[in-house]
């Protein structure tokens, strides 16, 4: 039943996710019918515009994130929101459950909309970069990389939800994300486990590979934050 | 001795600097109809937050059917056999009401479907309609729905009755009562409306700024408090060191009102010490007793 209620929360973000994204998607498509020979080698290009879907899909993690445990009207604070959540703090459910369950819906989502994200860039890429094979190992592993590098940026607005409203959830994972961002061109860290390499120039699209050290340090990452999350969740007033 | 189901020892809790709840204690008896009242900003709220570990308390003990509610494992085990009715009636907008039914209905193992097809009726209320869409007093009628069909061992309801129209606000009253009496359901309510409290409420707690200031059995209490009258002969030069027991004393030229709680025949007469021209004995309301104990704090 927490499902179905994290699902009728959520729904409409998810689906203005992939209309969004597939209009981008569409449009790039019609765009690139008549594109002209190109100065840059196909695969420097190619990372440049995995980087830029990248941004779409980590606006898409940081919407999708959720609440906490906060109830969720779909793009409003209506009416009876804020008092809902006693009313779900009243049921006999841990916050713990509660936050899993909604965070769980949010991930599914999220799941979701990279893997028809990419089925999008998977159409459309071998019209925009005819010399490069897009085979669907590589999608698959790219579907995978991207997914376990936005889990990250889930998680950084998770825990943002347990202590501030939508607005302020959705700003404060930009800001921070884009402080990390600008942490990772200053303090020099290693290619392999550098993510936002692996979603440009590292992807598997390029190197035909997972690339692992990223991965690891994502999941690493997200797991670390939603701990967070479920002790804030546990301890804090509602 | 009868058993509590809800018990609190010096409960405090702190916003801030700002203190909700200040070393409160309290007991509900099982089976009773416990009338919760204070002004507003009392702390009848943050009270009930805290009992549903909705808030975590800042200092001292509370227990609900003997279980700690900061003991996080077993509080599932609390709100399992609690109803609740919260102040704001917030429920899921996006939701109808044959939804939110729905959805409450799996938490609770003792949901009582006759219960849920009765006050649908008695509430007239419409399933396919979103929650969201509902009138102020249809919302109150859902959440109080939702609260009582659970076959919840203690329903914890915080103004119940607001925005019902008098005619709701009779059946509900009488449905709790009948919901104590026959399943021995303890029913611990908040409200501002006395009349109500004093229909139904069997014990009474009066808090203000966080602290009991008088609890008890409500007959006990209406036994126990009196008012009396005093018209002296002239007007006095000094103010009146009286004995233990007078709660309240107003004066207005020669007339001394005085609420007193205990010790009745002690201040009898220190009252005859008095240049007294006539001297009356009332019997006191439950609002007389509120006001009187709200206003000296």
């Amino acid at each position: 039943m927490l499902w179905m209620k994290n699902w009728m929360e959520t729904r409409w973000r998810f689906l203005v996710a992939i209309v969004v994204f597939s209009f981008i998607v569409v449009s790039s498509y019609m765009q690139f019918t008549n594109s002209r020979p190109q100065a840059l080698p196909a695969e420097q290009r190619l990372a440049g515009t995995l980087s830029v879907f990248s941004l779409f899909f980590v606006m898409h993690a940081v919407t999708l994130a959720g609440s906490g445990i906060k109830t969720q009207a779909p793009f409003q604070m209506g009416k009876g929101v804020h008092g809902s959540m006693h009313f779900t703090l009243s049921l006999p459910v841990s916050r713990l459950r509660l936050l899993a369950t909604r965070t769980g819906m949010g991930a599914l989502e999220l799941f979701a909309a990279v893997l028809l994200g990419v089925l999008g860039l998977r159409v459309l890429f071998p019209r925009q970069f005819p010399e490069i094979a897009f085979p669907i190992l590589d999608a698959s592993e790219y579907v995978f990389t991207l997914f376990a590098c936005l889990l990250a940026c889930f998680c950084v607005s998770v825990v943002l939800a347990t202590f501030l409203d939508d607005v302020w959830q959705m700003w404060g994972s930009w800001i921070l994300l884009a402080a990390i961002r600008a942490l990772t061109t200053v303090v020099n860290i290693p290619e392999k486990f550098d993510p936002f390499r692996a979603l440009g120039s590292a992807s598997p699209f390029i190197t035909h590979t997972i690339p692992w050290g990223a991965v690891a340090v994502c999941l690493t990452f997200a797991a670390a934050l939603w701990l967070l999350a479920a002790r804030i969740v546990q301890t804090r007033d509602y | 001795m009868v058993e509590s189901v809800i018990e609190t020892q010096d409960l405090r809790k702190t916003f801030g600097k700002q203190s909700a709840v200040d070393g409160l204690n309290l007991r509900v008896p099982s089976g009773s109809i416990y009338g919760f009242l204070g002004k507003n900003g009392a702390g009848k709220t943050t009270t009930i937050e805290l009992l549903l570990n909705i808030v975590k308390p800042s200092g001292g003990h509370a227990s609900v059917f003997g279980i700690p509610v900061t003991d996080i494992a077993r509080s599932t085990q609390i709100r399992q056999r609690i109803g609740f009715v919260s102040e704001d009636k917030g429920l899921y907008p996006y939701m109808t009401v044959e939804q939110i039914i729905r959805f409450t209905r799996p938490f609770f193992p003792g949901w009582r479907d006759d219960l849920e097809r009765q006050y649908l009726e008695l509430f007239n209320l419409p399933l396919k309609k979103k929650v969201g869409e509902l009138s102020k007093g249809m919302g109150s009628k859902l959440m109080l729905l939702l609260a009582v069909v659970r076959g919840a061992d203690l329903l914890i309801l915080d103004e119940p009755t607001e925005g019902l129209d008098p005619a709701a606000v009779e059946e509900v009253l009488r449905e709790l009562v009948s919901m104590a009496a026959s399943n021995g359901t303890t029913i611990f309510f908040s409200s501002h409306q006395l009349p109500e409290v004093e229909q139904i409420a069997e014990h009474v707690c009066i808090i203000d700024r966080g602290k009991a200031v008088v609890a008890g059995a409500l007959d006990d209490l209406k036994a126990q408090y009196q008012r009396i009258q005093v018209v002296v002969d002239r007007e006095l030069n000094e103010p009146v060191r009286w004995v233990d027991g007078v709660v309240k004393v107003r004066q207005e030229g020669r007339m001394l009102s005085l609420l007193v709680s205990r010790n009745v025949e002690a201040i009898l007469a220190q009252i005859r010490s008095l240049p007294v021209a006539s001297t009356e004995q009332f019997p006191v309301s439950l609002k007389d007793i509120f006001l009187e104990s709200v206003r000296n704090n």
